[in-house]
């Protein structure tokens, strides 16, 4: 069962807004999607590995050397708000 | 003649001989796209003029008597979440709806340094989240060879561009069966590569453990020639392969539909797969593609992959997981829609992401972040990503002694609009013999392999991990085999 005080914390930690039916029918929802999830408690896991990629190398590093880089003009014209060149934003420091 | 009803290969063979000009075949597909897509919504941008140019520039190159790339000519269309340099790549969102990539993915990049065309950029579900490209924020696609049905999804502009011959070839991806589950639907061949075959640089990340980039074409020979152009290593994807090589691919289809490639072939038929309820005709077809198989001289054995039937529930947590860890990149800030109205940062990013964002989309990132928070993690993202292991280890013992495995690509037929959106789970239900290939990073083609009612119907063809060049010879013998009418 997942409550309503629940759902909210969820859609805030997500940066998303919901109604109040919004968030009743999203209750809803989880708890049925969670009752079939709970088929997955049928198999034991206990001592197995999580397989988070099936690749068998781990992350690789490189060299560093300077390489081509992207323009700064080319970065910042795909932003609503630019202003001397960087991202506009709100003032968060004061 | 119809220029767009050649296959690739074909075209490409006519555009060595001089037959035809490059500018003259692109010219003769953009007017096919001008008179069909209109209703068919394949396409979210034609870039029509820079198609032109490179057709032109192509054009010059063949006069010069250079040599030509292995694409040459041929028109491509791209699933619009793999980023193309100045032309617009929205991943079928209101998010991305005026987002400009600077730059080009390697496959994009790679396709161009093989001379082909690329015609624009197309339609697919929001995100790549589905299986009937019917979430678009750019309208839904229409399956050409029904158009009150769906192409399948999520790369169904992919897969209806070729079919209406908009396109000789395309990229589409696949996650969970993206690629192979639209070929099917839309009579089509769809391959999906061993994970870390293709670069994954510029493609937009829906679950990065399971995405890969797949290709489309009309017969088993197109496919694999796009395939062939994209295998390699690329050390600007951290998930790529040092195993990645085409060599194998290339010789595969250089060799062709060999009889004694299919002679002595180990191949799987899992019961657990068979034992799925599905539409009517789908076993029919697939049984008769098995008994051909059987007599070229594949030996066909039927065998168990036990934990097969937690896959779904498996798939879903992970996806889901992935999502909402990749997904929080839109915030409004750098690139992206932002919202007119906020007084705070707070409200920049959750007004940007609430009137952006499609409702399946935000669905998904409130499941994922709900599986890894805090209080959940071991109980649902790891415990799926443990019965992850559990999955590719059956596949794994299968292919120590198979060296196919095959199943339907899809337990239904294109269905009509409408049908399955009320019903999210049926909907998943789409994907049940194509995710388990993800989870274990195996690669799989689907192949045209009969039809119930006019609708088409895939067999899917699956391999292991590096022996994509398997799939291609299995499925250039089965191909062969049902166009001979065997």
């Amino acid at each position: 069962m997942v409550t309503k005080e629940q759902i909210e914390k969820i859609a805030s930690l997500c940066k998303l807004r919901y109604s109040e039916e919004e968030i009743d029918q999203f209750a809803e929802d989880f708890t049925q999607l969670l009752e079939y999830m709970d088929k997955l408690n049928e198999i034991n896991t206990d001592g197995l590995e999580a397989l988070y990629s099936v690749n068998d190398h781990t992350q690789r590093l490189r060299e560093d050397i300077v390489g081509e880089s992207l323009e700064r003009e080319e970065l910042v014209k795909n932003t609503r708000e630019e202003q001397f060149g960087y991202f506009k934003i709100l003032r968060i420091v004061e | 003649m119809d220029i767009e009803k050649l296959t690739a290969v074909e075209t490409k063979e006519m555009i060595g001989k001089k037959e035809i000009s490059v500018q003259e075949l692109v010219e003769s597909y953009l007017s096919r796209i001008d008179s069909v897509d209109k209703d068919l919504n394949a396409f979210i941008s034609v870039s029509r003029s820079e198609a032109l140019e490179d057709a032109k520039r192509l054009d010059k190159k063949i006069g010069r008597g250079e040599a030509l790339g292995a694409l040459a000519g041929l028109p491509i269309g791209i699933k619009d979440n793999i980023i193309t340099r100045n032309i617009r790549t929205t991943c079928g969102s209101k998010m991305l709806e005026n987002f400009i990539p600077p730059y080009d993915a390697k496959v994009v990049e790679m396709i161009k340094k093989e001379d082909g065309i690329i015609l624009g950029k197309l339609n697919l579900d929001e995100f790549a989240m589905g299986s009937s490209t019917e979430t678009s924020y750019f309208g839904r696609t229409k399956n050409p060879i029904d158009m009150e049905r769906v192409p399948g999804g999520s790369s169904g502009g992919s897969a209806a561009a070729v079919k209406a011959g908009e396109v000789a070839l395309s990229l589409g991806t696949d996650t969970g069966g993206s690629t192979r589950q639209p070929a099917a639907f839309c009579d089509l061949v769809g391959i999906k590569p061993s994970y870390g075959l293709v670069s994954r640089y510029g493609l937009v990340s829906l679950a990065n453990s399971l995405d890969t980039v797949g290709v489309l074409g009309k017969d088993v020979r197109d496919a694999g020639l796009l395939l062939s152009t994209l295998a390699d290593f690329d050390p600007m994807d951290s998930t790529s392969s040092e195993k990645a090589n085409r060599e194998t691919i290339v010789a595969a289809l250089e060799s062709g539909n060999k009889l004694e490639d299919i002679r002595g072939m180990r191949v799987a038929l899992p019961k657990e797969f068979f034992q799925v309820e599905m539409d009517q005709g789908i076993s029919r077809e697939i049984n008769k593609a098995i008994r051909l198989l059987e007599s070229l001289g594949a030996n066909i054995e039927e065998i168990s992959l036990p934990h097969l039937e937690y896959s779904l529930a498996v798939y879903h947590i992970i996806v889901a997981s992935e999502i909402s860890s990749n997904l929080a990149r839109f915030d409004g800030i750098r690139y992206g829609y932002r919202a007119e109205e906020y007084s705070s940062l707070d409200e920049l990013y959750i007004n940007s992401r609430t009137e952006a964002l499609g409702e399946e989309v935000k669905r998904r990132i409130m499941f994922g972040t709900y599986y890894l928070s805090e209080s959940n993690t071991d109980s649902h993202y790891e415990k799926a990503l443990r019965l992850r292991r559990l999955i590719k280890e059956d596949f794994d013992k299968a292919f120590e002694k198979f060296d196919i495995i095959l199943s339907p690509t899809s337990p239904i037929l294109p269905f009509k609009f409408g049908e399955k959106t009320r019903d999210p789970l049926s909907m998943y239900k789409a994907d049940l013999f194509t995710v388990p290939v993800n989870l274990g990073g195996f690669c799989a083609m689907s192949l045209p392999c009969g039809y119930e009612e006019g609708l088409p119907i895939g067999l899917q063809i699956i391999g292991d991990r590096f022996k994509d060049a398997d799939i291609i010879k299995a499925g250039l013998a089965l191909e062969g085999g049902l166009k001979n009418g065997l």
